[in-house]
């Protein structure tokens, strides 16, 4: 591992990727302030535009988008309460509070400084872990790649709201779309109508930046402005009182967001809810939460970070995208050439380990921009979102345009951002379809594999110890919660029956 | 960004999402049977995936089309609604407004109408279907700059000075990043001879 990091730091470190790791969180940050964009779209847009790069250097700058949009998505979610990210929509509840109360400046700190512990004790748990789990993952074979699947699927129906069956409607329909194309097993070519442009399939980048950047610029249009509170240096100093309650709430986020993030298609999201929910319960300033209790912005935001590292546990061991923005960063392996797995470690230890440090320069990188910098950045909220959106509608075409540098690609982006606004307006989650989308190719070839493995019978993936397990694990997931809230409504309905004296 | 959401009540929009997906999952369940499901013996062919994954979305939307027309339906909550409904998004409508009407009035900080959202939003679609159709034609920058010219006059209301500088920055911007050092061969249609 040291020889590892070494060959790591020696890669992240050289002018050109420190320069571009810059680019990145610094663009990352401005991408998750400003309205209509997050970092699965920033991630998006800006994919073309590292084609000329080396590879090794283009992932290093993209992740940095990724990281440092989780930064850059906090500063809205506490001044507007509008969050950045979806994975810091929790942050709203308690940091809007503090910015009413005068402590945006408090609150964007604790979130800088929460953010960053996070992610160095993630990266550590990531590098010390990601080695031996992708030698374990090369025990997986075909059978065990296709119960993954099925718990990526499980896992991300499962947090995806309440309506469970919607969330697998979304993951039918992503799976179809994937469906188009020249099928890999055999050649034949699937709802392709005779258009040499579909023998590929429908280009999920392109897809991603309609459903993502067209589709919320459309539903921002629908939707209207909003007037920001405005930050000031003056009161980004903590006190040692805030300081010292947020340190549980940091440790605690940031385990738990890493033991989170480590599932496949669990994304950041799940992991900031519940470091929420848990500090809710265990705070001694339980009465504060929902009213500005900095212990509901440390946590969360600890539990978000560490978990957004932790996606990467999945995405680069097993090549199943963690959430939604690792699934494009997973689009962009495949566009340079490169397939994530667990021989991705043996085969490319540049670029992991490269990849790997580079998250640990960006994050002090991070550190430093943030906390000082934060209401500097909060200024960029000022530009009307008026001025930008045409803009964003221009680059994500040209950008869209320039990955196969063909019309095609632009209609793709036109018809899904129309769709993404459409599943916006409904509040259809989104995550399952684009994790069938990624993963639909994938989980053919471990279904066609598993099949030929079996002679023909699909059931051998039961036979399996090791595939049974995780799919075992994947019904947990799905059926466990309405067990346990059942059985909670059971007990709270039994202890407030009055008791009814024994007759004996 | 994940923007406001609000839980909505959209049956008519939702029951036709619905039944959009029912179809399209019935006709790939229809036509996967011409892809071959199985080979002879017995291990999975091309057919096999779009039958599971066309005939699951058949099944799960028509459910859920039967459970809205019902009123039975599990209302989907996203997490993010209960929490973005807690910030101010706009104002409400004037106090005596009539409830059917209290929708229409809400107003954003710019003063906009729903209407006027609404109306806003049509025109943007319409002129970006219309950008893309004469990209190839007129060239990508100059159907584009066109887009953002026309959305920052027409629907944002800018002087024609200001848009047309907003236009021309955004031209440059693109042009140095995708034409000059991505090398991208954008379409130039009719301007050939000038890119």
């Amino acid at each position: 591992v040291i020889d590892n990091l070494i060959l790591g730091f020696s890669t992240a470190l050289s002018g050109e990727n420190l320069a571009w790791c810059f680019v990145g969180v610094l663009m990352g940050t401005v991408i998750g302030v400003l309205p209509g964009l997050g970092s699965t779209t920033g991630v998006a847009i800006l994919l073309p535009l590292t084609l000329s790069l080396d590879p090794v250097t283009a992932l290093i700058m993209l992740a940095g988008i990724y990281y440092g949009s989780q930064y850059g998505g906090t500063i809205t979610s506490v001044l507007i309460s509008t969050p950045g990210e979806a994975s810091t929509v929790v942050t709203t509840i308690d940091g809007y509070q503090m910015a009413r109360r005068g402590r945006a400046g408090a609150a964007l700190s604790i979130s800088a400084i929460g953010s960053f512990v996070a992610a160095i004790i993630s990266l550590a748990l990531l590098v010390a872990l990601a080695p031996p789990f992708a030698q374990f993952a090369l025990r997986f074979g075909p059978p065990e790649m296709m119960a993954v699947m099925i718990l990526a699927f499980a896992t991300i129906v499962s947090f995806a709201g309440d309506n469970k069956l919607l969330g697998f409607t979304m993951a039918a329909l992503g799976v179809v779309i994937a469906c188009v194309g020249v099928d890999s097993g055999t050649g034949v070519a699937r709802y392709t109508f005779g258009q040499v442009e579909l023998f590929s399939g429908i280009p999920f980048v392109e897809v991603m930046i309609g459903l993502f950047a067209v589709g919320e610029v459309l539903y921002q249009i629908r939707d209207g402005a909003v007037a920001p509170i405005r930050a000031s240096f003056r009161d980004l100093m903590l006190t040692r009182v805030e300081l010292r309650r947020s340190r549980g709430a940091i440790a605690r986020g940031s385990f738990l967001g890493f033991v989170l993030g480590c599932l496949p298609g669990a994304g950041s999201t799940l992991a900031s809810f519940m470091a929420y929910g848990i500090e809710k319960r265990v705070s001694k300033h339980k009465d504060e939460f929902g009213s500005g209790a900095i212990e509901g912005v440390a946590a969360p935001e600890s539990a978000n970070n560490a978990a957004a590292n932790a996606n990467f546990i999945p995405t680069l061991t097993l090549g199943i995208p963690g959430g939604a923005t690792t699934a494009v960063l997973l689009g962009a392996f495949l566009v340079y050439g490169i397939q994530p797995g667990p021989l991705l470690f043996e085969q490319q230890p540049e670029l992991v380990w490269g990849l790997l440090a580079s998250f640990f320069i960006g994050n002090v990188i991070l550190l430093v921009l943030n906390l000082p910098l934060a209401p500097v950045f909060a200024q960029i909220l000022r530009v009307p979102y008026g001025y930008m959106y045409p803009l964003i509608i221009f680059t994500s075409f040209v950008g869209a345009y320039s990955i196969q540098n063909s019309m095609f690609s632009v209609w793709v982006v036109l018809v899904s951002g129309l769709v993404g606004y459409a599943m916006k307006r409904l509040d259809f989650p989104m995550a399952p379809l684009v994790l069938g989308l990624v993963i639909g190719a994938l989980f053919e070839k471990s279904l066609l594999q598993t099949s030929a493995l079996g002679d023909g019978n699909l059931l051998y993936v039961f036979m399996r110890p090791l595939s049974l397990s995780i799919l075992v694990l994947a019904v947990l997931l799905i059926v466990a919660p309405a067990i346990v809230s059942r059985l909670l409504r059971r007990r709270s309905a039994g202890s407030s029956r009055p008791r009814i004296p024994s007759e004996r | 960004m994940s923007g406001r959401r609000q839980v909505r009540g959209a049956p008519a929009g939702e029951l036709m999402a619905y039944a959009l997906l029912a179809v399209v999952g019935g006709v790939v369940l229809a036509t996967s049977f011409g892809y071959t499901i199985l080979f002879d013996d017995g291990r999975v062919a091309p057919g096999f995936l779009p039958m599971c994954a066309g005939g699951l979305l058949m099944l799960l939307s028509g459910a859920q089309f039967v459970a809205r027309l019902r009123g039975t339906a599990t209302p989907h909550h996203d997490p993010l609604a209960a929490v973005l409904s807690s910030g101010a998004v706009a104002e409400k409508a004037p106090a005596g407004t009539p409830p059917d009407r209290a929708a229409d009035v809400e107003t954003d900080v710019l003063g906009r109408s729903v209407r006027d959202r609404v109306r806003n939003l049509r025109v943007v679609i319409g002129a970006t279907v219309l950008a893309v159709v004469f990209a190839p034609l007129l060239g990508f920058l100059v159907a584009f700059g066109a887009l953002v010219f026309f959305i920052s006059t027409v629907v944002e209301r800018r002087p024609l000075l200001r848009a047309a500088g907003i236009t021309a920055i955004a031209v440059a911007v693109v042009y140095a990043v995708f034409v000059e050092f991505l090398r991208v061969p954008l379409p130039v249609g009719l301007f050939e001879e000038v890119f």
